[in-house]
Parts: structure tokens; C-alpha cells; sequence
């Protein structure tokens, strides 16, 4: 059923109502208490905020401090073990590569400069393979190891073969049997 | 109040705790019903990871892999987990097993932390094998059976660390991240097992009697007894230690270590590697270039042994009960006590008579020894009398 709004208001019905003694007090003390609900709930956003600048700085911290984190600009330009093993490598390749000539002036058997050709280039091959898995897991020590023992076996290979022939070129006049 | 602090702490805590931590996981557990007879093939593909391999107690086939990770963060295990893959399929009397990673693990693998550097490699004494110390059977065993496993302190004696800022540092639990892996391979005792493993390292426990063809690139072979005269073995680069080997052929390169306890009714050919047997029992036969051989000790019944060289070096001690040894050279010198005797080069490459000793016929006659060898050096250690004949002068 439609009702005119305005005859709401024709009986006046309330207009000679007085308002009750003590109002005024009682509308105060109302209005300190909400004023104390709102400074407690102003204190725990306070402490939110306290927080959650505490969170930022820890995540700011674990990510500067943390020695396992990896920053994705680290991972593009070369990191510093990485250096270190262009280093180490560029030391034993020239060493491998001087011990190659004189193993070259050494002998004149083709068969064995051929084969030690082959053993070297299969080595160098590995390396790269290698060289692969440490692009990938460049702080893994077992991978670190196994580049390092691949350039530590070439140049330990050219020495001994060198100390061998050496030893067999030296002159000795008279073949011999030994019976025992 | 107290309540909420308490949430805040709580939380704080779990957002730092939760970035580095220690970690077991299983990345695969299966059994297979399988028929326990040669018939059944087992084809083990390994890339990259550690196996353990061994009988199983129930003839069903059983493969369990775990892995353990200390300092990983989250994400850090999830790429890991992301570069393994383990697939396995049965069709028929085929089994077949595919391990593989892409990256390198080890049972016990250690990651350097950003903050500290490889300084230097510290060099280890290279030579220390040539010396000609005897070793027994025993002490040979000893050495086949010492844990290789690497602990920090063997990474601060192989290394020189430092900091970003240049100071030597030592690698410490700190500073590192572990990664510990558990793969177990269980089959019946009767199987065949193809083994293909590339950078692998497989440990085999117990005696294994199961014919096994082993064709491995880089990485391990530790053993207990290998005992099948079907056994193929093809290892290049390979770390390989057994207690004993019971036939078989071995095809060996490449190989800086190479313990055997003991060998019988075995043939190996080798290249570039240096090998030390403890014994040489029955029917055994070697055929190398340019390795380093120690042959430590001889059964009393080894029935003959041997030995095609070329470029070869040889630690040679002699048995201890009757034998018979004949050595031919070409340009090869032989090392005999204070003495060095040796067979120039011919134009033929002839090869000539450089040792000879016949069976004395007293006591147990153990053996007929030959070396066939060409510029190759010779080590013999004896405490016998020697006769020299000066002849066959060119």
C-alpha cells in the first residue's frame, strides 16, 4: 500500500517531547568511549604497520644476506667461481700445451703420437661436456672436481709418457737374458 | 595484545625458517613381480645420479631413491627435483630403469655457498703410487673397502677457499649446501642386469652372481665379488674397486684407480690406467697399453698368467711358490733388484728373450708366467739369486 511520505510528519507526534535530563554527560561519556576503541584499534594497526615494515626488511635481509641466493644479474655475467675456473683452466692448458710439444720432439712413433692425439682430444671433448653441467650447477664441488681431474689427467698423462720414453732411449750397449 | 604479538613472532619466525631448511625425500618407491631366471633382463640407465645395487630377499625387483637436503631453499629443491626424471617400464622379461639427471649427484654432493671461492687446487703427491711398496692381499682388501665417501675436511685439504673480500675461508656447513642421495637397485639373484651409467657411481653390495653387462662412462664401480664368467665389463674414466673377481671381461681406460683384491678366469684389456691387483689367482690374462701395473701377489695355483704390453710399466713381485716366467721384449727394460737389464730396439721390432726361470721343482709348482711386452719398463722385486747371461749381442 502507497503512503505519502509527508504525512509522516502532519500529527507532529513527538514535537513536544523534552529531551531527558543529563543528556549532554550521557552524550559525552558515549563519545570518549568511542574515542578509546578507536586510539586501541589505531594501536593495532600500529603494530601491523611495525610488522609489516619488520617483514620488508627480514625479505630485504635474507635476500642481500642469504649466501645461497642467487641474483638473476649474477647468473647472466660470470660469477666468480666461474672466473676462478677459467683461471685454473687457462693455467693447465698452457702447461698441457707445452708438455704436448715436448712430447712431439720426443718421438717418432705415429702410432703413439696418434693415439695420445685421439686420448686427448677425447678428454678435451669430455671437459665440454662437463663444462655443460657446470654451466648449470656451477657451485656443485663434485662437477668442480671432475673439470679439474680431466685437465690434472692430460698433463699427468703427457709427463708419465715423456718419463717413460726418456727412460727407454737411454743407452745401453748389450741385450741380456737373465736366468734365474 | 599478547595473543596477536605472539601471531606476529610466529609468523616472522616461519617466513625465515622456511627459506633454508633440511629436507628427505622420496623421489621413487616401486616393486616389480618379476621372474627370478636368466631369462629376465634388468636395463639400468644411469646419468648423472648414484646407485646402490644388490640381491633383493623376496626374487621381486625393488627400487627405492631418496634424496636429503640440507640449506636447499623451496625453490631451490624443486629445480633439482625438476632436473631428475626416474621412469620404468616391464614389458615382458624386460625391465627396464631410467635414472637420469642433469645435474651431478653424488651419494653426498657439496654446493659452495655465493660468498666463498675456490682459491687454489692444493696438489697431491702424483707420485706416491710409483713407489714399489709390497702390499698383501689383506691391505689391498683393506684399501678396496676404506670409505671414498668426501667429507668437509677432505674438501679444505683438496681446496684453498676464500671470501669475496680475499680472506681464506674454510668450507663449513655454513657455507654449504648438502645433498644427500640413496638410490637402491634390489634384484633376484638370477637376472641379467645391463648396466649403462654415464658420470655414475654404482656401488655393488654382496656377492653378485647375476651376469651383468656394464658399460660405463665416467664417474664410479665400487664391488664386493663379481662372480659370473659372462661378466662384460666396459669402463672408461671410471673409479673402479673390487673386492674380487670371479671371470668375466674387462675392458679398462682411462682409469687412474683400479683396486682389485684378488682376479681369476679374467681377461682384461687395458689402456692408460693405473691398476693394482692384490692377487692373481687362475687363468688370468692382461693386454695393455701404456698403463701402470702392480702385481702384488700370485695364488699357489694361478696355472699361468699373462701379460701383452706396450708402453706399459710394471711392478712385478714375484710368487712366492714354484713358478716358471719367461719375459720377451722389444726395447723394453727390465729393473731386476740393483740390476737393469734391457732389450734394445730392433729393426723388425723383433721381440728377444730377456728372463727366464723354469720351474726349480720344489714345492708347489703355482704357475707359468709370461710377459710379452714392447717398450715397456719392468719392476721386479724378488729377494731370489740372480744369474746373469750376457749374450745374444747384437
Amino acid at each position: 500500500m502507497k503512503k505519502d511520505i509527508r504525512d509522516l510528519f502532519d500529527g507532529n507526534e513527538g514535537s513536544d517531547l523534552e529531551l531527558p535530563k543529563g543528556h549532554r554527560q550521557e552524550f559525552l561519556e558515549k563519545l570518549k568511549k568511542s574515542k578509546s576503541r578507536k586510539s586501541k584499534r589505531q594501536g593495532y594497526v600500529k603494530i601491523y604497520r611495525v610488522a609489516a615494515v619488520l617483514i620488508v626488511f627480514l625479505s630485504i635481509g635474507m635476500v642481500v644476506f642469504n649466501p645461497f641466493y642467487k641474483d638473476e644479474s649474477e647468473v647472466v655475467s660470470k660469477s666468480p667461481i666461474e672466473l676462478q675456473i677459467k683461471n685454473i683452466e687457462k693455467g693447465y692448458l698452457i702447461s698441457i700445451g707445452n708438455e704436448w710439444k715436448s712430447f712431439l720432439k720426443l718421438t717418432k712413433d705415429e702410432k703413439l703420437i696418434e693415439r695420445y692425439e685421439r686420448k686427448l682430444e677425447s678428454l678435451d671433448a669430455e671437459y665440454r661436456e662437463i663444462l655443460k653441467v657446470f654451466k648449470n650447477d656451477s657451485n656443485n664441488i663434485s662437477v668442480i672436481e671432475s673439470l679439474i681431474e680431466n685437465l690434472k689427467t692430460r698433463l699427468k698423462l703427457l709427463k708419465n709418457i715423456q718419463a717413460h720414453i726418456k727412460l727407454l732411449n737411454e743407452k745401453r750397449e748389450e741385450n741380456e737374458t737373465i736366468t734365474i | 595484545m599478547r595473543r596477536l604479538q605472539f601471531k606476529i613472532i610466529v609468523t616472522l619466525i616461519l617466513l625465515i625458517s622456511c627459506d633454508l631448511y633440511s629436507q628427505k625425500l622420496k623421489v621413487h618407491n616401486e616393486e616389480l613381480e618379476i621372474n627370478n631366471s636368466v631369462e629376465t633382463k634388468v636395463f639400468l640407465n644411469v646419468d648423472n645420479l648414484a646407485f646402490v645395487v644388490e640381491k633383493s630377499i623376496d626374487d621381486k625387483l625393488h627400487i627405492d631413491c631418496e634424496l636429503e637436503f640440507t640449506n636447499y631453499t623451496k625453490a631451490e629443491i624443486d629445480e633439482t627435483m625438476k632436473a631428475l626424471t626416474i621412469n620404468t617400464g616391464l614389458k615382458g622379461n624386460e625391465v627396464s630403469i631410467a635414472a637420469l639427471s642433469s645435474r651431478s649427484i653424488a651419494p653426498v654432493c657439496y654446493v659452495l655457498s655465493e660468498d666463498i671461492v675456490i682459491k687454489e687446487v692444493l696438489s697431491k703427491d702424483e707420485e706416491s703410487k710409483e713407489k714399489s711398496i709390497h702390499k698383501s692381499k689383506s691391505s689391498m682388501l683393506e684399501e678396496v673397502n676404506k670409505e671414498s665417501i668426501k667429507t668437509l675436511e677432505f674438501l679444505n685439504e683438496t681446496f684453498k677457499f676464500e671470501d669475496q673480500k680475499g680472506n681464506e675461508k674454510k668450507v663449513s656447513i655454513d657455507n654449504v649446501q648438502v645433498l644427500k642421495s640413496r638410490f637402491v637397485l634390489r634384484i633376484p639373484s638370477k637376472v641379467k642386469l645391463f648396466i649403462k651409467g654415464n658420470d655414475t657411481k654404482i656401488k655393488m653390495n654382496g656377492r653378485m652372481s647375476n651376469e651383468m653387462d656394464i658399460d660405463m662412462k665416467g664417474g664410479s664401480l665400487k664391488a664386493k665379488i663379481m662372480e659370473n664368467k659372462h661378466n662384460k665389463v666396459k669402463m672408461d674414466d671410471v673409479d673402479f674397486k673390487v673386492e674380487a673377481i670371479e671371470g668375466g671381461e674387462y675392458a679398462i681406460a682411462n682409469v687412474s684407480n683400479v683396486l682389485m683384491g684378488s682376479i681369476e678366469n679374467a681377461k682384461i684389456t687395458s689402456e692408460l690406467s693405473e691398476m693394482e691387483i692384490g692377487e692373481i689367482k687362475k687363468n688370468v690374462s692382461i693386454v695393455d697399453f701404456n698403463s701402470v701395473l702392480w702385481l702384488y701377489n700370485f695364488s699357489n695355483d694361478f696355472e699361468h698368467f699373462d701379460l701383452s704390453s706396450e708402453y706399459s710399466k710394471v711392478h712385478f713381485f714375484y710368487p712366492k711358490t714354484d713358478y716358471g716366467l719367461k719375459v720377451f721384449g722389444h726395447n723394453t727394460v727390465n729393473y731386476v733388484g740393483d740390476m737393469t737389464v734391457k732389450m734394445n730396439p730392433s729393426k723388425k721390432e723383433e721381440k728377444g728373450l730377456m728372463m727366464d726361470r723354469k720351474p726349480q721343482g720344489e714345492g708347489r709348482f703355482s704357475g707359468q708366467i709370461q710377459f710379452d711386452m714392447k717398450h715397456s719398463i719392468i719392476h721386479s722385486y724378488s729377494n731370489l739369486k740372480l744369474e746373469i747371461n750376457k749374450h745374444q749381442k747384437q
